[in-house]
């Protein structure tokens, strides 16, 4: 602490431990602040078609691949995740199956960032799933799925957490009944 | 050049400054920002506290040089010292006898 450049770079140093030490508060702080979010995720309408995978997918000639095509009903208040420390939320629909061949099966149907409060309030009807909803198997005969509406919380520092609603009630695919266009 | 040095008693009250006021800043930047939920608000406190720390400490303020180090004088100094000592009292005792 003689010379003018040694006080200097003292108190920078130490105002890195100091900051460190803060931020590391903050990133534990988030972990304990209470939170009560609530969310759904309904089906209105589940129907399958055929048609042809685009020409990434192994076998893109044959045109009888099985697609899903929902119509889905979000209701949701994600206000709650929002404390100091919440960057942003990632919010996405999950369809969830299981196959003689394939025991447990997650697809994501539609997602979202929500980046303020005031958005987190989610209600929307009429939604179409943004992926694809295909089976590796190539067919939705005889399945049953439901569907759960997943987050996660992208902190600004610290732990990223995540946590879903309820699952749905489980779904049956009906039976082919047109062809993707 | 441009060094600004201050003295012991200065540096070890700077050193207690830098850390007792980041240190304070810091927990009530964690304190604001908990009870506002509001991150941004907590770093410029934080900003702040090394803004302040900075200022208090870093220029060679004459509060850290109210102790300066006292110095022995040096060798050349003392020698010429004694050696006029010498001549001083060599004097007095000419002066004595010739008296």
């Amino acid at each position: 602490m003689n010379s003018l450049q040694n006080r200097a770079n003292a108190v920078m140093a130490f105002s890195i431990s100091a900051i460190f030490c803060l931020l590391g508060a903050i990133a534990f702080s988030a972990l304990i602040i209470p939170s009560n979010p609530s969310g759904a995720v309904a089906l209105d309408s589940l129907k399958v078609v055929t048609g042809r995978y685009d020409r990434n997918w192994v076998d893109y000639k044959t045109r009888n691949n099985e697609f899903a095509n929902t119509v889905m009903r979000i209701d949701a208040d994600l206000s709650s995740l929002f404390h100091w420390n919440t960057k942003q939320l990632f919010v996405y629909a999950v369809a969830e199956y299981s196959t003689p061949t394939h025991p447990k099966n997650q697809i994501v149907l539609w997602d979202t960032i929500i980046k303020r409060k005031s958005a987190a309030v989610i209600s929307k009807r009429g939604l179409n799933n943004k992926y694809s909803l295909i089976d590796v198997n190539k067919k939705w005969t005889d399945i049953n799925a439901n569907v759960t509406l997943h987050w996660n919380i992208v902190p600004y520092v610290g732990f990223m957490t995540y946590g879903h609603s309820q699952p749905s009630e489980g779904y049956a695919f009906p039976l082919p009944s047109g062809i993707q266009t | 050049m441009l060094e600004f040095h201050i003295d012991f008693e200065g540096q070890r009250l700077a050193e207690q400054i830098t850390q007792g006021v980041i240190s304070f800043f810091g927990v009530i930047a964690f304190l604001v920002g908990l009870i506002a939920q509001d991150i941004r608000l907590s770093m410029y406190i934080f900003a702040a506290g090394v803004v302040v720390a900075a200022f208090l400490v870093i220029p060679a303020w004459p509060y850290l040089r109210k102790n300066p180090i006292k110095w022995l004088p040096s060798r050349e100094k003392l020698a010429a010292a004694a050696a006029s000592n010498q001549e001083s009292s060599a004097s007095d005792l000419k002066d004595k006898k010739t008296a």
